[in-house]
């Protein structure tokens, strides 16, 4: 049910802005209006008032400000994946599935999603002349201000205004700058106070305020981040975030707590009024927070290097060809294929020259292919074990242009696993980097898919957003590990009842008794196997294992794809 | 305070007790507002011998500003304390006694500021 609050919401758009709508409409609240200020690209530098008068100058102006506003973000989620799904497991307790959150900030938003009315107004910040007026001429009531500035004293003088701030420090005792960084510092875990504005600094009445649980972020293994990118990281994923549980879960609860808000006085001989933090302060607060990797042989001084291992042409290497169109990348590529010392090597190599001539017609993936690019060439240096960090894609996807040694799309196709799964909850095991539960995705209801390995997580995830498939979960785990529970109508195990990377703790017979407990009643395992001369002569055993605990309905040798697709058994059983 | 810090303290400062706090937060405001001080390179020397001064003078327990568990750091003290590592970068190199005073800092932030004394049970 939706309850619509007498407020409008000033946007300076960036993460703050969007985490505060995101929340809201998970809580289904919409606020009266949304005043979005468009900073004026001609005029803004140099603090003159905003033209853009015409309105396709406006749209584009609002585009401009987005990439500028939310570059850091958008770069953080690009470069950094792990980094963000590492923050978003410590920010679980603030918000249900962060990643998700993130997503609904920083893909595809329109602000037109989270109320009936927005309104674009040219303003080059607070201090602009257009602002008063126009807010004047709206006559906005309680306003929540989004960050961006100082607002100068007019704004407060509008009739009937009353401006409310959300600030991550637990008053009266944190005020200032870098509040977040110096309450973790200080009092060892974030606070976070609403409060309605005045001319002073963080002095007006109080709203709600509150202390949160210590929150400290395990940072991935590899290497650390530089404190500029833990910085942004901070004030775009856990931040907002922050701001945005206060807020919503305590202040703008529905209609009528925002029609009768009353603050409580400051005592404002308490506390300290914050500045900036030195560089050296900062690391040390940093490193309070972004915590070292716990279960990872890794250290700080593990760089990509530009030399794979056993000699495989390294991903790290070609990342300089993602950022733009290269005419050099194509040659280097067709170089290195000559040069493979294996026919999958090189074989993977074409795939990737062929790929990356495909960016030419798909430049809109160029961005998503530096980004999975980067995943694979961390874990070439990271991943300690199996040929998944050689660089290169072991699944294809048509849809993101990837071509790897498996054919997903004639997998699909050739078990007919659309049809399928269509409409059914799907549970894949080891999912690699998802582009088969991604292709299904499409047809089944929902599709919950896991993976030991947070590289190929991390490129599923990005696959999953480009995509725009709301319906996939992916989860880093064992499938020792994995908490049974919920029950799906299919199991698939694509050739992973054994495998050969040394990473699997359990016996085939356990293998399969968990495949059962994850399969509803009635419902189906979907196996793939592995190659035939890797089943070897003991293929017998896995049939009767499955048998034990399902009826195989079919059992089919499929010719299509790949010398990787050839010959391996495609059974379809239903849970005894 | 460990004790060859002293002796700059006395050349520095002389015998006086020092500004207090709301004095120093004074400064503070001026030194990260501004970026500059008054007295250029000896009086950046100064200010941050007198911040240091106060971030190694803990404030009393029933100071309203003291920290609600004995492990935590003293607010005022880390903000003096990061004030003056700012003011020390301000006039880099020009005086004598700077390195001095910024080892001091740091060895005040890790003793102010150590990993893993976070006060646990606050409200």
């Amino acid at each position: 049910m939706t309850s619509n609050l007498p407020l409008t919401v000033l946007v300076h758009d960036g993460p703050q802005a969007r985490a505060y709508l995101v929340r809201m409409e998970r809580e289904g609240l919409r606020p009266e209006r949304i005043v979005v200020m468009v900073a004026d690209p001609f005029t803004a530098k140099a603090k003159r008032p905003a033209g853009l008068k015409n309105v396709g100058l406006l749209r584009w102006a609002e585009r401009v400000q987005d990439k500028t506003n939310n570059h850091h973000p958008y770069a953080i989620r690009r470069d950094h994946p792990l980094l963000v799904r590492a923050i978003a497991d410590a920010m679980e307790p603030v918000v249900p599935d962060p990643m998700a959150f993130y997503a609904e900030m920083f893909s595809h938003f329109h602000y037109e999603r989270f109320a009936d009315t927005v309104i674009r107004l040219p303003a080059n910040g607070y201090k602009d002349p257009g602002l008063v007026p126009a807010l004047t001429a709206l006559g906005v009531g309680t306003v929540l201000f989004t960050g961006g500035g100082i607002i100068p004293k007019p704004v407060f003088a509008i009739p009937g205004i009353s401006l409310i701030h959300v600030h991550t420090g637990f008053l009266p005792h944190v005020r200032g700058a870098d509040v977040l960084l110096w309450s973790l510092l200080t009092r060892g875990r974030p606070g976070v106070a609403a409060f309605f504005m005045t001319p002073g600094l963080d002095d007006g009445d109080v709203l709600a305020t509150k202390e949160l649980a210590p929150l400290a972020v395990e940072l991935p293994p590899g290497p650390r981040p530089d404190d500029d990118t833990l910085y942004r990281a901070l004030f775009s994923f856990i931040d907002p975030l922050i701001r945005a549980d206060l807020l919503v879960g305590d202040v703008l609860t529905n209609a009528s707590a925002v029609s009768s808000l009353a603050g409580t006085p400051q005592d404002l001989n308490t506390g300290v009024t914050f500045h900036f933090m030195h560089a050296t302060v900062k690391a040390r607060a940093l490193r309070l927070l972004y915590t070292a990797p716990a279960k990872s042989a890794h250290t700080d001084e593990v760089e990509i290097t530009t030399v794979g291992k056993r000699g495989s042409p390294p991903p790290a290497r070609y990342q300089r060809y993602y950022a733009k169109p290269s005419v050099v990348a194509p040659l280097k590529l067709m170089i290195d294929a000559l040069r493979a010392n294996s026919s999958l090597r090189a074989t993977s190599i074409h795939n990737r020259q062929n790929d990356y001539n495909a960016l030419g017609r798909h430049p809109e993936r160029r961005a998503l292919h530096r980004a999975l690019n980067a995943q694979l060439a961390l874990q070439t240096e990271q991943w300690p074990t199996y040929d998944y960090g050689e660089g290169w894609f072991y699944q294809s996807s048509d849809e993101l242009g990837i071509t790897g040694l498996r054919n997903t799309t004639g997998r699909v196709q050739a078990f007919g696993l659309a049809d399928l799964v269509r409409g059914r909850t799907v549970f894949e095991i080891g999912c690699n980097t998802g582009f088969l539960s991604l292709a299904i995705a499409s047809s089944a209801d929902r599709v919950v898919a896991f993976e030991l390995n947070p590289y190929l997580i991390a490129i599923a995830e990005a696959g999953k957003e480009f995509l725009g498939r709301t319906n996939v979960a992916f989860t880093v785990a064992a499938f020792e590990d994995m908490p049974e529970g919920e029950h799906y109508d299919d199991v698939l195990s694509f050739a992973n009842h054994h495998t050969y990377d040394g990473n699997t703790r359990q016996s085939l017979s356990d293998y399969f008794e968990r495949c059962h407990a994850f399969t509803k009643p009635g419902g189906r395992l979907i196996f793939e196997s592995h190659p035939p001369e890797l089943e070897g002569t003991e293929f017998h055993r896995t049939l009767d294992l499955i048998e034990r605990y399902y009826t195989i309905e079919r059992s089919e040798v499929h010719r299509y794809g790949t010398f990787l697709d050839q010959g391996r058994r495609f059974i379809v059983a239903t849970r005894r | 305070m460990t004790l060859d810090r002293q002796p700059i303290l006395e050349q520095l400062l002389g015998p006086e007790a020092g500004p207090d706090d709301d004095a120093l937060a004074a400064l503070c405001r001026q030194i990260d507002v501004k970026k500059t001080l008054d007295g250029g390179p000896a009086d950046a020397a100064v200010v941050a011998a007198q911040l240091l001064r106060r971030a190694a003078t803990p404030d009393a327990p029933d100071h309203p500003n003291a920290p609600d568990h004995p492990n935590a750091p003293e607010p005022f003290g880390l903000k003096c304390l990061n004030s003056a590592l700012k003011a020390l970068d301000l006039h880099d190199a020009d005086s004598e006694h700077i390195p001095a005073l910024r080892a001091w800092a740091l060895e005040l932030l890790d003793a102010l500021a150590a990993p893993g004394e976070s006060p646990e049970g606050t409200p």
